[in-house]
């Protein structure tokens, strides 16, 4: 999985983060670096669709948190990805 | 490195900037600065542009790279008269009479503007604009005439022909002499070509653009100038005048973006 978009998602559906935590996040479950520009281009892309929002910020580090409309969009992205996931591995093992 | 992160950085849109400006830049200040990431700013920068680019924005340039692509095509499609003792004619009389309602419109918007009528000036401006761009857009599209030997080619109440051409090598060169029919008004002129008005008048020149002096043989509708035997293709053409304005119509030759017609001689 490398869509910037989905990554981000995953990255909040455990709680608000900023820029940087997400990033530190997505290192650890996914093995990928998302670069600044990456980032924020996703980032940009969710808040239009409305899939996550800004919440307090403390300081200049602004945090997001995930909506239910993009939480609704995870749960569909991630249903899709598992039957993906089962359907490949089941040819694999009968191939 | 920071400092080249910090460049790309700026170049995101200002109206990108002002919403995630201050939060990206503590994001940058978080991260460690290398070239990779100096490269992924930039291009999240030039992505971004892209996207907050107005939509008339992306459409002109795609009505521009679409021109343009029309316009290599027929500059590479000439058409090629048949050489049957045709007649053709810069067909700028339409274009005239637009063109004469364009610069009334024009003055009359400009008055109106001057007066301080609201909106007149935005007026004035998208009728000179409307018409470049037409006049270019359509000038660019249309392919180049080229006139065969036996045809004619005429303008205003002049109408010019090349009947025949004779070569004889000269050297390292090649010596043309091209018999050419001129009338006015579709009466022919008689074998007595003002040798002056002639000679500054025509001209020849050949596909990589080279411009050959023609030289009028007195007492004959002749015309003759030495080119180099490695030109392939020759042309005749003139040095017309005519009104600045002529130069704003559709069709005629005097048009900047409209692509000359020529009379063929080799």
């Amino acid at each position: 999985v490398t869509d910037p978009t989905l990554l981000v998602l995953a990255s909040v559906s455990n709680g608000d983060k900023h820029g940087y935590a997400m990033m530190e996040d997505i290192v650890r479950f996914a093995g990928l670096r998302l670069g600044p520009g990456t980032l924020y281009g996703a980032i940009t892309r969710l808040e239009e669709q409305g899939w996550i929002k800004p919440v307090g910020a403390k300081d200049r580090r602004q945090p997001y948190t995930l909506t239910a409309a993009g939480r609704k969009h995870l749960e569909t992205q991630l249903g899709m990805l598992d039957r993906v996931v089962k359907t490949a591995s089941k040819r694999l093992r009968h191939a | 490195m920071r400092t080249l992160t910090r460049i790309a950085a700026k170049l995101y849109p200002r109206s990108w900037r002002d919403r995630y400006g201050e939060e990206f830049d503590a994001l940058l200040d978080d991260s460690e600065p290398d070239g990779h990431v100096a490269w992924n700013v930039l291009i999240g920068a030039v992505a971004m542009q892209i996207n907050h680019w107005h939509r008339a924005v992306i459409a002109a340039t795609f009505v521009v790279t679409a021109l343009l692509a029309m316009s290599w095509w027929a500059g590479q499609h000439p058409y090629v008269s048949p050489g049957t003792h045709r007649v053709f004619h810069m067909d700028s009389t339409p274009g005239a009479l637009l063109a004469f309602l364009v610069i009334l419109a024009t003055c009359i918007t400009g008055i109106m503007a001057f007066a301080r009528m609201p909106g007149a000036a935005r007026v004035c401006l998208a009728i000179v604009a409307s018409y470049f761009g037409a006049l270019a857009s359509v000038s660019l599209v249309t392919p180049q005439k080229i006139v065969s030997i036996g045809d004619s080619y005429c303008w205003d109440l002049w109408c010019v022909g090349i009947q025949k051409v004779n070569m004889a090598p000269q050297g390292q060169d090649v010596l043309y002499t091209a018999e050419v029919s001129v009338s006015v008004d579709s009466v022919s002129l008689p074998p007595k070509p003002e040798a002056s008005a002639a000679n500054s008048f025509f001209y020849a020149f050949d596909e990589r653009g080279r411009r050959y002096p023609v030289t009028a043989i007195p007492g004959k509708s002749s015309l003759t100038f030495v080119a180099p035997a490695n030109a392939r293709e020759l042309y005749l053409s003139g040095d017309i005048t005519a009104p600045p304005w002529v130069r704003l119509y559709f069709g005629s030759d005097l048009n900047p973006f409209h692509r000359r017609t020529l009379l063929r001689i080799a």
